[in-house]
C-alpha cells in the first residue's frame, strides 16, 4: 500500500536530482518514507536518495518497491503547476500508479522491479577532507570550467579550497579561504572529475544553501545536501578521473 | 615463428577491459607483422597510398593502439634490435619463404585465384625498415612510448615486466616465456572476428593471458627445463629433434632431468646449446628506456596520416579525438573503490 500527496515542484526537484544518473529506479517505499539507491550504467556516479514522509502532505505505506521510469515522471509533472499538489496512489495488483495533479488523472505504468538494475552496493569510503560551501558557488565554478574543459580538479591546499579546469591554453581557477566557506575539515585531497558528471549533479544545488563534499587524493568525492526543507537528503558519489602525463 | 610450444601452457581467456590501468610491453616486430598479413585487400595486396607506400601496418596501429587506450590499456611498443647470429638460419628460411610466397601470390593473381593470392600475400609480408620507421613516428605523435632493444624485442619485453616496469607482455609467440616473462597475453592485437588462415571460416578471437608461475606449477617443472622443452621442440636458434613435439619434449625433459641428458639417451646433439640456453636464461636487455604516455600531437598527427598518406581527414580527426580523450586522463568507476 501507498498513498501520498506532495508539493509538485518539491516531486520535480526531487525526481530530477535522480533523474541526472538513471532513466529507471526502482523506489523503495516504507512506513517512514521512500529511498532510492542508483548508479548510472557506467559505474562512474551514484545516487542515493531518501525522501522521509515528512516531506509529504499525507503519507501513508507500507513496505514495497516499485520500478519506475523517471522520464515519464518529469514530463508528467512538466504541465503541473509549481504549487500544485501531486496526488499519488499505488494499484498494486495492476502494477500502475494513479497519479492526480492539477486536476488531471494519469494511470502510470510500473516497471517489474526486477527489470530495472538492482540497488548497486554503496563503497565505505573514508574521505579525509571536508568542505561545506554555499551551492551556488559550486554552481559558478562547475559552469566556469565547463567553458575550457572537460574536467575539473577540486583539492584543498594548505586551507584553501579549490576548483580548477585546465584548458589547451587557458586555465579557471576558484579559490575560497575559510571565511567564504560555511565549513572546512582540512585534509590531504586532489581529485579530477569529469564535468559531465559533475554538470548534472550540481544542477539542482542552485538553491541550496549548505553543499557538503567529501574528497580524498584521486578518490571519489561525496556530494551531499538536504531537500525538502531537512526532509529528504541526497548524497552523490562520483568516481574521479586519473590523469595521465 | 618462435617456438611451438603452446599446447603445454595454462590459457585464460580475459576480457579486454581487465588490462585496464595496466602496463602492456607489446612485441612490435611481431604486431606490425601480424597488421601486414592481415590487413589487405581480396587480392591481398596490401593497403597503399596514392604513392603506392604500404600502409597497412599504420592504419593497424592506429587504431588498435587507440581501442587498447580507450579502455585504458597503457602500451609501450618494444621493437627488436639485431637479431642475435643464432637466428641466421631462421631469418634465411623466412626470407625464403616470402620469396616463394610472393612469386606464387603474382602467379595466383595472374590466374585470378583470390583465395590463394591472399594466402600467399599473407606469407610474403615482410617487415622492412621503411615499416618499422614509419610506425616509431606513428607512436611518437600517438604519445605512445617505443622502447628500441638491444637485441630480441621479447627478451626486452619480458625483462620490463620482471622489472616491474610493465605488468605483461603482449605477443602471439611463446619465446617471451623463455626469457623469464612472468605474464603474457596473446590476441590483443586482432580480438574481434578472424578468418581461419586457408579457410574460408570466421572465428571470434579473444584476448588471453598466461602467467609463467602457473604454467610452470601445472607442468611440475621449472623455467630451465621449459627452456630445454622449447629447445627440443625447436626454436628460432635451433631445429628441434626428429619427432618430437610439445608432449614428447615435456615428458622427456621431466623423466631424465634437462636437455643435456635427454641428447645423452637420444644419441644427438643440438648445434650451439649452451649459447642457446645462455641466450634464453640471460639476454641482452636494456634500462635505457623511458615510459611517458603523452597527449597526441594533432598537427603532425593530420599531416603524416592525411597529407603524407593520404587517410581520410574525416576519419583521422576522430581517431584523434579518440587517442586524445584517452590520453586526457581515465574515467574511474565506483567498484574500485569496494
Amino acid at each position: 500500500m501507498f498513498k501520498a500527496a506532495i508539493n509538485a515542484e518539491l516531486l520535480k526537484d526531487s525526481i530530477a536530482s535522480l533523474a541526472v544518473i538513471v532513466d529507471e529506479v526502482r523506489f523503495r517505499i516504507s512506513p517512514e518514507g521512500i529511498s532510492v539507491k542508483a548508479v548510472d550504467p557506467a559505474n562512474v556516479a551514484m545516487g542515493i536518495f531518501e525522501l522521509g514522509s515528512a516531506a509529504f502532505d499525507e503519507y501513508s505505506a507500507d513496505e514495497c518497491e516499485i520500478g519506475v521510469d523517471l522520464n515519464k515522471i518529469t514530463d508528467l509533472l512538466g504541465i503541473a503547476d509549481r504549487s500544485d499538489t501531486v496526488r499519488m496512489e499505488l494499484d498494486e495488483v495492476n502494477q500502475k500508479l494513479l497519479i492526480d495533479v492539477g486536476g488531471l488523472s494519469y494511470t502510470l505504468s510500473l516497471l517489474d522491479p526486477s527489470t530495472v538494475r538492482a540497488e548497486p552496493r554503496v563503497p565505505q569510503l573514508e574521505l579525509p577532507a571536508k568542505v561545506v560551501l554555499n551551492g551556488a558557488d559550486l554552481r559558478r565554478a562547475v559552469k566556469a570550467a565547463e567553458k575550457i574543459s572537460d574536467h575539473m580538479l577540486m583539492g584543498i591546499s594548505e586551507d584553501i579550497f579549490y576548483m580548477e579546469a585546465k584548458g589547451d591554453t587557458d586555465k579557471v581557477r576558484l579559490e575560497m579561504g575559510r571565511d567564504q566557506l560555511i565549513d572546512m575539515k582540512s585534509g590531504d585531497a586532489c581529485s579530477l572529475f569529469s564535468l559531465d558528471y559533475l554538470t548534472d549533479i550540481v544542477k539542482p544545488t542552485n538553491k541550496i544553501n549548505e553543499v557538503t563534499l567529501s574528497l580524498g587524493r584521486d578518490f571519489p568525492i561525496l556530494i551531499d545536501f538536504a531537500i525538502a526543507n531537512g526532509a529528504g537528503k541526497i548524497s552523490y558519489l562520483l568516481a574521479p578521473r586519473i590523469e595521465s602525463d | 615463428m618462435g617456438t611451438d610450444i603452446g599446447d603445454l601452457l595454462q590459457k585464460k581467456k580475459i576480457e579486454l577491459s581487465y588490462l585496464a590501468n595496466r602496463v602492456v610491453a607489446i612485441d612490435a616486430f611481431n604486431t606490425l607483422h601480424q597488421f601486414l598479413s592481415i590487413i589487405r585487400q581480396r587480392d591481398g595486396n596490401p593497403l597503399q597510398d596514392s604513392s603506392g607506400r604500404v600502409t597497412s601496418h599504420l592504419s593497424g596501429l592506429l587504431y588498435r593502439t587507440a581501442s587498447l587506450v580507450e579502455v585504458g590499456i597503457k602500451p609501450v611498443f618494444v621493437f627488436d634490435g639485431k637479431a642475435p647470429d643464432l637466428k641466421a638460419e631462421t631469418l634465411n628460411k623466412r626470407k625464403e619463404v616470402r620469396e616463394s610466397a610472393r612469386e606464387k601470390w603474382e602467379t595466383a593473381k595472374a590466374d585470378g585465384d583470390l583465395e590463394a593470392a591472399y594466402k600467399y600475400a599473407q606469407a610474403s609480408s615482410k617487415v622492412d625498415q621503411q615499416i618499422v620507421e614509419d610506425a616509431r613516428y606513428l607512436l611518437d605523435i600517438m604519445g605512445i612510448p617505443w622502447v628500441q632493444a638491444p637485441s630480441e624485442g621479447e627478451a626486452q619485453a619480458a625483462y620490463m615486466v620482471l622489472k616491474k616496469d610493465a605488468d605483461f607482455v603482449a605477443s602471439q609467440d611463446y619465446d617471451s616465456f623463455l626469457f623469464g616473462a612472468p605474464a603474457v597475453v596473446r590476441n590483443l592485437a586482432i580480438t574481434g572476428k578472424r578468418k581461419l588462415p586457408g579457410r574460408n571460416v570466421y572465428v571470434d578471437v579473444e584476448p588471453e593471458s598466461i602467467e609463467l608461475e602457473e604454467t610452470l606449477k601445472a607442468l611440475e617443472i621449472n623455467r630451465q627445463q621449459l627452456i630445454d622443452i622449447a629447445i627440443c621442440v625447436g626454436t628460432d636458434y635451433n631445429k628441434g629433434l626428429e619427432k618430437v613435439g610439445p608432449k614428447t619434449a615435456l615428458k622427456l625433459v621431466k623423466k631424465h632431468g634437462d636437455i643435456h641428458a635427454v641428447l645423452r639417451e637420444k644419441k644427438v646433439e643440438i648445434e650451439s646449446l649452451d649459447r642457446i640456453r645462455d641466450f634464453f636464461t640471460s639476454p641482452e636487455t636494456t634500462d635505457d628506456y623511458e615510459l611517458k604516455w603523452k597527449k597526441p600531437d594533432h598537427d603532425k598527427f593530420i599531416e603524416f596520416l592525411c597529407k603524407e598518406h593520404g587517410f581520410s581527414e574525416d576519419r583521422m580527426e576522430k581517431a584523434f579525438e579518440r587517442l586524445k580523450a584517452a590520453a586526457g586522463g581515465r574515467q574511474q568507476t565506483l567498484d574500485q573503490w569496494f
